[in-house]
């Protein structure tokens, strides 16, 4: 199959299965906690009711606040596009550098917080502060996280790091990577200890306060990136424990049905296993972050270290 | 030295009543401030009295009545709590009917604050040289001088509408700015609206501000007799209706020491305990969900509606409502019927039990509660903080074993104190009065006693004033009586008392314990916004 | 030879520069100062045409031979251009180019605070000084130069005449001549006392030189950039100069100074010195992080717009020695690819930092301006007011931190790639070195990121915290203009950087430099900026169409944010002191240092005794800060009157003055 061919299945399914995961996430934790919970197919509803409500403008608003769901959306479509989530050696698979995925993540969510100020509340500016500081923190872990990688591949692109079958059971450092990397993740995507993603207590929240002033056609735009980040950074993580499953150049039309399976299955470890830490432990006091992302950023530069130790010594 | 004798010393003061549970005594208006401050705060006094007063009475109730039809002036009345002798002293003054000043008590007693406020807005008293004489439960639309408590004020009276903006209190400098919180919340939760001042993360101050839904039920049942105002009395608070009805009722057999049975009052305690219990699950589970996630809080709710059709089941509504009148108890219930109850009770106590021990194991958990929101001994004190939330913060107090009332002369609870006064404190006291009143309701239910179920009671005139102690703290009655009818009922719920609190725990907590901190507290709204 | 031949244009330019400034101080025309402005912009445009040409034509020198026959009794220095120079030179000039032409309606604005004439007599001398650094390729042309330019912005900086402009200057000009002092003392020790040699020559003589003297003379050197471009702990006088210093010199008594000493480490130590001490590299990249991370973790708990665009200026300053000091090493280690990697990601940084803080630097000046508010508390919500100036101020606000696709970001990009490269086939001390360097640099882009997002948002997005933010409107053209200039060639510089390059000569590192987008390539991996662009851009292009056909149907309303049921009052915005209060909390150890406040509670109520128990007085103020300021600053304020008195325009004075610190400069240098 061709490149871009592969890459279009890539986008059209990784859009298709982001509202899924969300709400199997969602589903999974009422389950835990004794509730039958919403269906996770609800949060397909969620997003097409959004773009038939009131579009609510903030009067002192200016393009920040308009422009950002578009800026947020073609961001979390362009990783999509340019990651190997799905499918290795893509026909973007050269922007799957990891300074392009951490560039257009930070792109992003410097947007998020545009509109989350623009709005011109008070709630809006104290997530937008709170969200400022993980990404300003954890964006450079990620950074580390992707050298300690590349080092060992031999390549900065995530493609070429998946391409080289590394995986944790046979290497000691890409264990400590995927630690940091998993902490990394749930600080990027509002998910516990870091934030509750389901909040209602307008002082704790972090991801919920940056669209408080959201509503309709932009909500729905900024809640389905958020999937598709979620998405994104499920996919990249089970890639990295797992480089299996993946559509390759010579794939046959069998291997795209293994390829959609395999997708399924790691989407559900993903979400069974984040549902069942957050019903497992409680959220973190936001003061304490700066030890969590602290202890990310250590653990990543671990990892960097043993990979420069065990090349050149052992 | 006995506390009439104590009274003796003081300028102008006459004991014109004492009873076993109450000391009536009078004094000059201009000396009545003074009286206050020498009998809480202990200026003089210590040296002449023996140690026994020299920790100072604590002030419970400051309110006023009208009585300019019959002697053209208003009455303050002050409740003070005699804890050593387990009776109330009651201090009053007249002040004339066109001239409704006297020197504010806020100069000396920190807690008499949101009183004096209260009563200028209701009766137009104003205390002298009160620093901060701000509306404090009017809403916006009431206009000046209007007073609702004074007689000459009609029920139902049509005001016009005013748009009288409350003035916050600003903390002023660059980068200072405002959150405000409520009084309309985007989730199930009671209309308060917090003004917090911050640079950011941490709380540089707060105003608190609950009055928003006043109902007038001091008003509603003013003139009505007892039994009738009892239903507006129990739903003040959705889930205080037990110890609400218990204290109104025990204020009105007090006005005539009307003696009710034994076994009326084994069940009344029996009753109060289940409130309480059901109190606890829900604030355990409500504090565990907020700091750590909903998994714990659903199922504390699980838990919690056991409770409550169990209640319904033995009552006929969940919330325990019309079973306690003034002379005993509506009717008499059987053994078995408390047995069923007390068998779930118990049941959900060892649950909730389990939940919190596991809980409290929880680090995470026990790093959101420890050190947040800690309320200090004497802050508790100065304020005049009640119930559980005093008890935490190491406050030997509680109106059960204090005050006795009921059957817990027979049955005495332990009283638990915590020194650390955090949310933590707070979340473990909790866990150990369930095991208590798991205890008390074994034990209650083996033992309830004999006797009619109900004695008539009917008292004409005169005072009376109770106390129980519910899950949030003391609920204060004191009731005026005049042929045989209400004449005032001067309610002092729980959170009125530990409202102010968060005046002094929240500022340098930083944001995102504040609601943690706050449901710590067990603040009830509609319990204290009558 | 041909009439309009770089050389000839060069020369014009170069004098030209000179003569504007005698004509805005001495010309009998009412509107000489603003004829100067516009003729200053003119001949430095020419000035960095001609240049471009050399730098991109390939030509290695360019010899102005007209100076070479007039100035004799300067030493016989030989002023000409090589390709290193000539880049500089573009640099220098445009910015300046862009500067004069924001300074025809800035000085006319606001004559009631600056005389014109003075100004753009001091403007045209240090531009005219600056050229002449880069033009010179002896040691004691580069230090006349060095001298003329320090003097001009002295003055420059005293121009509103102000106490603490005042101040600031004596700082200034306390930290140019200790510079130029120390860069004199290391060149005269490197020169082996021959001050008239050229550049080239100190690479021969450098290997003849004693240990010790080199150990020295590295030192010197060290602290004399150290100095000029503001590394800590010498980076307070970019901040002071900053806030004082009329807007459209700005980018010149910053950048330029920051430009002009990385010019001439790459002149006197990198390609020379290769001999240098091992330590002076160590010590350039510790300098350089420590720099960056202070500047942005500053910047990053900073109010005031102008103090937030310096330190930024600051972090930056510091991540460009970092690359310096790492190219330095990788040289000493013959790691040649790293190094040339490493000058890559340097020149790409210098290239979009230039054009971009500058157009930040005028933009700060604008605003603060419009609003009257020197602190982003006094600002908020221009983004409505001055539409124009809030989008090119977005760009160059997330252009400067390096999101992709501009030069910051490929800067970056070009020196982790190499870094990843070459950290496994080297000693595994240096792969750790550079690896942790590499660390480092993108903590300080992290809370650079913050910085950012901070300033912009603080400034534009929002409600008007201030009358002065909601009475303020979209500025004139006069003022929009050079800013878009910049913020335009800023991005060009970024979008396009494969094209520029290569035709800089790093053409190795280019991939189908024919086509639209030509990557930059190192090893395996390539990065085209242009096509990041172009495909980030349909894909935005795609979203947008999405969004307005599928929520066509839904209605928009205006609506005010949440407000409870109570009235939203003007303060309740979450400020700019509150945005920062994280970062002040999670970096509070490296914060203690600052100066703290006093806080005094005093009792509302005397009688009642638990408002009298809670009066207190609290002063954090550190001790050594409280023991030293005073004096210092009453030192300072003394020797800054005694210099005001210099301050009236005498030509003799200037003579003196310069001879005066001449004089110290080679005594201190001897």
């Amino acid at each position: 199959m061709s490149p871009l061919l592969r890459t279009a299945l890539q986008v059209f399914l990784s859009l298709l299965f982001a509202p899924f995961a969300w709400g199997l996430i969602r589903f999974l934790k009422s389950q835990l906690s004794g509730r039958s919970g919403v269906s996770p197919f609800v949060s397909y509803a969620q997003i097409i009711a959004g773009f038939r409500k009131e579009n609510l403008i903030p009067p002192m608003s200016s393009w920040a606040f308009t422009g950002t769901p578009y800026v947020v959306l073609a961001a979390s479509v362009f990783l999509v596009f340019s990651l190997p989530l799905m499918t290795l050696g893509g026909w973007a698979s050269p922007f799957s550098q990891f300074l392009v995925f951490i560039g257009v993540l930070a792109l992003a969510d410097t947007f998020r917080i545009f509109g989350a100020i623009d709005a011109g509340g008070v709630i809006g500016g104290m997530g937008a502060s709170r969200q400022m500081v993980i990404t300003a923190l954890s964006l450079p872990t990620l950074v580390l996280i992707f050298s300690a990688y590349a080092l060992k591949a031999g390549t900065t692109t995530i493609d070429g790091m998946l391409m080289s079958g590394l995986t944790p059971f046979g290497q000691p450092f890409l264990l400590l990577v995927v630690i940091a990397f998993i902490l990394i993740a749930l600080a990027e995507n509002g998910r516990y200890p870091v934030d509750n993603p389901e909040t209602s207590l307008e002082l704790t929240m972090i991801g919920e306060a940056l669209t408080f002033s959201y509503s309709g056609p932009y909500l729905a735009m900024l809640e389905y990136a958020a999937m598709i980040r979620l998405l994104v950074f499920m996919m990249l993580l089970a890639n990295m424990i797992f480089p299996f499953g993946l559509l390759l150049p010579n794939g046959s039309f069998q291997s795209i049905l293994v390829m959609i399976l395999c997708t399924l299955l790691k989407i559900s470890i993903a979400a069974g296993l984040t549902a069942l830490l957050e019903s497992t432990i409680a959220k973190m006091r936001f003061y304490r972050l700066q030890e969590y992302l602290a202890s990310a950023f250590f653990i990543a530069l671990a990892g960097l270290a043993l990979v420069l130790v065990t090349e050149q010594i052992l | 030295m006995s506390l009439k004798n104590l009274l003796s010393h003081l300028p102008s003061v006459v004991v014109v009543e004492d009873r076993t549970d109450i000391c009536s005594a009078s004094v000059k208006r201009e000396h009545f401030t003074g009286a206050l401050d020498e009998l809480v705060n202990c200026r003089t006094l210590a040296k002449t009295t023996t140690a026994l007063y020299s920790l100072g009475l604590a002030l419970s109730h400051l309110y006023v009545t009208d009585e300019r039809k019959a002697h053209g002036v208003f009455v303050v009345h002050a409740l003070l709590h005699d804890d050593t002798a387990a009776s109330w002293l009651h201090l009053f003054t007249e002040l004339p009917g066109d001239d409704p000043t006297y020197p504010s008590a806020t100069l000396f007693i920190m807690n008499a604050q949101w009183f004096e406020r209260y009563n200028a807005d209701m009766f137009g008293v104003i205390p002298l040289d009160h620093p901060d004489l701000r509306r404090l439960a009017h809403h916006a639309n009431m206009p000046f001088d209007v007073h609702p408590l004074r007689k000459d004020f009609l029920q139902g009276t049509e005001l016009e509408s005013e748009d009288i903006p409350y003035p916050v209190r600003q903390v002023t400098g660059e980068g200072v700015h405002e959150i405000g919180i409520g009084p309309v919340h985007h989730r199930v939760a009671e209309s308060v609206h917090y003004r917090l001042s911050t640079t950011g993360e941490r709380i540089m101050a707060l105003e608190v501000k609950p009055f928003f839904k006043h109902k007038g039920v001091e008003k509603l049942v003013e003139g009505r007799k007892p039994i009738d105002a009892l239903p507006f009395l129990e739903r003040l608070g959705g889930d205080s209706a037990i110890s609400h009805a218990l204290a109104f009722s025990q204020a009105i057999e007090s006005v005539e020491e009307t003696v009710v049975s034994q076994r009326s009052r084994g069940i009344r305690s029996f009753l109060n305990e289940c409130e309480r219990v059901i109190m606890h699950v829900e604030d355990l589970s409500n504090i565990a969900g907020i700091g750590a996630g909903y998994n714990g809080m659903k199922r504390g709710f699980l838990l919690k509606e056991r409770l409550m059709t169990a209640a319904e089941a033995f009552c006929g509504n969940r919330f325990l409502r019309g079973l306690i009148v003034p002379g005993g108890i509506a009717r008499d219930v059987t053994d078995k019927e408390v047995e069923a109850l007390r068998d779930v009770f118990v049941d959900v106590i060892d649950d909730m039990t389990t939940y919190a021990k596991r809980a409290l194991h929880s680090d995470g958990l026990r790093d959101r509660l420890e050190l947040c929101g800690v309320l200090k001994k004497d802050v508790a004190k100065v304020y005049g903080a009640v119930g559980l939330v005093a008890r935490a913060s190491g406050v030997d107090r509680d109106v059960r074993r204090d005050h006795p009332y009921a059957a817990y002369d027979r049955f005495e609870p332990r009283v638990i104190t915590h020194v650390s006064g955090d949310a933590f404190a707070r979340f473990k006291l909790r866990a150990d009065e369930l095991i208590d009143s798991r205890r008390l309701l074994i034990d209650l239910s083996a033992h309830l006693g004999g006797g009619e179920a109900k004695v008539p009671c009917h008292p004409a005139l005169g005072l009376g004033v109770s106390a129980a102690e519910s899950g949030r703290g003391e609920m204060l009655y004191a009731v005026h009586m005049k042929d045989g009818l209400l004449e005032r009922v001067a309610i002092r719920g729980a959170s009125f008392s530990n409202w102010p609190l968060l005046h002094e725990l929240i500022p340098t907590s930083v944001l995102s314990d504040f609601p943690l901190c706050c449901r710590s507290l067990g603040l009830s709204v509609a319990g204290s916004d009558l | 030879m041909n009439a309009f031949s770089p050389e000839n244009l060069l020369s014009i330019a170069f004098l030209g520069t000179f003569i504007c400034g005698f004509v805005c101080l001495l010309s009998p025309l009412r509107h000489a100062d603003r004829l100067s402005l516009a003729l200053l912009t003119f001949f430095a445009l020419m000035g960095s045409v001609a240049a471009g040409v050399v730098a991109f034509g390939g030509k290695t020198a360019l010899v102005l031979p007209v100076f070479v026959q007039s100035l004799p009794f300067f030493f016989h220095m030989t002023l000409g251009l090589d390709r290193l120079s000539a880049i500089f030179f573009v640099l220098i000039n445009v910015t300046a180019a862009t500067c004069a032409l924001f300074g025809l309606r800035y000085l006319t604005k606001h004559a009631y605070l600056y005389h014109a004439r003075p100004t753009g007599f001091h403007f045209a001398a240090a531009l005219f000084g600056f050229q002449g650094i880069l033009l010179s390729t002896t040691l004691i042309g580069f230090l006349f130069f060095l001298e003329i330019t320090a003097l001009a912005t002295f003055f420059l900086v005293m121009s509103s005449r102000s106490a603490p402009s005042r101040s600031a200057a004596f700082k200034y000009f306390l930290v140019m001549q200790v510079s130029a002092g120390a860069l004199l003392a290391g060149l005269f020790m490197l020169a082996d006392g021959g001050v008239l040699g050229s550049f080239s020559s100190l690479s021969v003589i450098v290997g003849t030189l004693s240990p010790i003297r080199l150990t020295v003379a590295s030192l010197c050197l060290l602290l004399g950039f150290a100095l000029r471009s503001g590394l800590a702990p010498f980076h307070g006088w970019i901040k002071s100069v900053e806030e004082v210093a009329p807007t459209h010199v700005l980018p010149l008594l910053t950048l330029a100074n920051i430009l002009v000493s990385v010019y001439l480490f790459l002149r006197t130590v990198l390609f020379p010195l290769h001999g240098a001490p091992v330590w002076l590299s160590f010590a350039l990249i510790a300098c350089g992080l420590i720099t960056g991370a202070l500047g942005a973790l500053l910047g990053g708990v900073s109010e005031k717009m102008k103090e937030i665009v310096s330190y930024d200026t600051i972090k930056n300053s510091g991540v460009m020695f970092a690359l310096l000091g790492t190219a330095l090493l990788a040289a000493q280690l013959s790691l040649s690819a790293l190094a040339n990697a490493t000058l890559l990601a340097l020149f790409l940084l210098i290239f979009s930092h230039t054009f971009i803080k500058a157009g930040l630097l005028l933009a700060a000046g604008v605003v603060t301006d419009e609003t009257h508010a020197l602190s982003l508390e006094g600002m908020g919500g221009l983004a409505r007011r001055m539409p124009r100036l809030s989008v090119l101020f977005a760009i160059l606000a997330l252009a400067v931190v390096g999101l992709p696709p501009s030069g910051a970001y490929l800067s970056a990009w070009a020196f982790t790639e190499a870094i990843l490269q070459e950290a496994l086939v080297i000693p595994v001390l240096y792969g750790s070195l550079f690896t942790l360097t590499l660390s480092a640099l993108f903590f300080t882009s992290g809370l650079s990121l913050f910085t950012a997002v901070k300033l912009f948002s603080g400034a534009f997005l929002g409600r008007p915290c201030s009358l002065g933010a909601e009475n303020a409107s979209e500025p004139a053209n006069g003022y929009l203009l050079p800013i878009l200039a910049l913020t335009l060639l800023g991005s060009v510089t970024g979008v396009f950087s494969p094209q520029i390059f290569s035709v800089l000569g790093v053409g190795a590192l280019i991939k189908n430099a024919g086509t639209f987008y030509p990557a930059f390539v190192f090893g395996a991996s390539s990065f085209a900026p242009a096509g990041f662009f172009v495909i980030f851009l349909l894909i935005l292009v795609l979203v947008i169409a999405f969004g307005l056909l599928f929520a066509s149907t839904s209605k928009r309303r205006m609506q005010a944010p949440w407000n409870g049921g109570e009235p939203l009052t003007p303060r309740m915005e979450y400020s700019a002191t509150a945005f920062a209060s994280p970062l002040r909390y999670f970096f509070r150890f490296f914060l203690a240092l600052r100066p703290r406040r006093v806080m005094t509670v005093t009792a509302l109520v005397t009688t009642n005794p638990w408002f009298t128990s809670k009066a207190f007085r609290h002063e954090a103020e550190p001790a050594w800060h409280k023991a030293l300021a005073p004096s210092f600053w009453k030192a300072q304020k003394v020797l800054s009157g005694v210099l005001f008195g210099l301050q009236t325009g005498n030509v003799q004075v200037y003579v003196a003055m310069m001879l005066l610190t001449l004089t110290a400069c080679i005594l201190f240098a001897l």
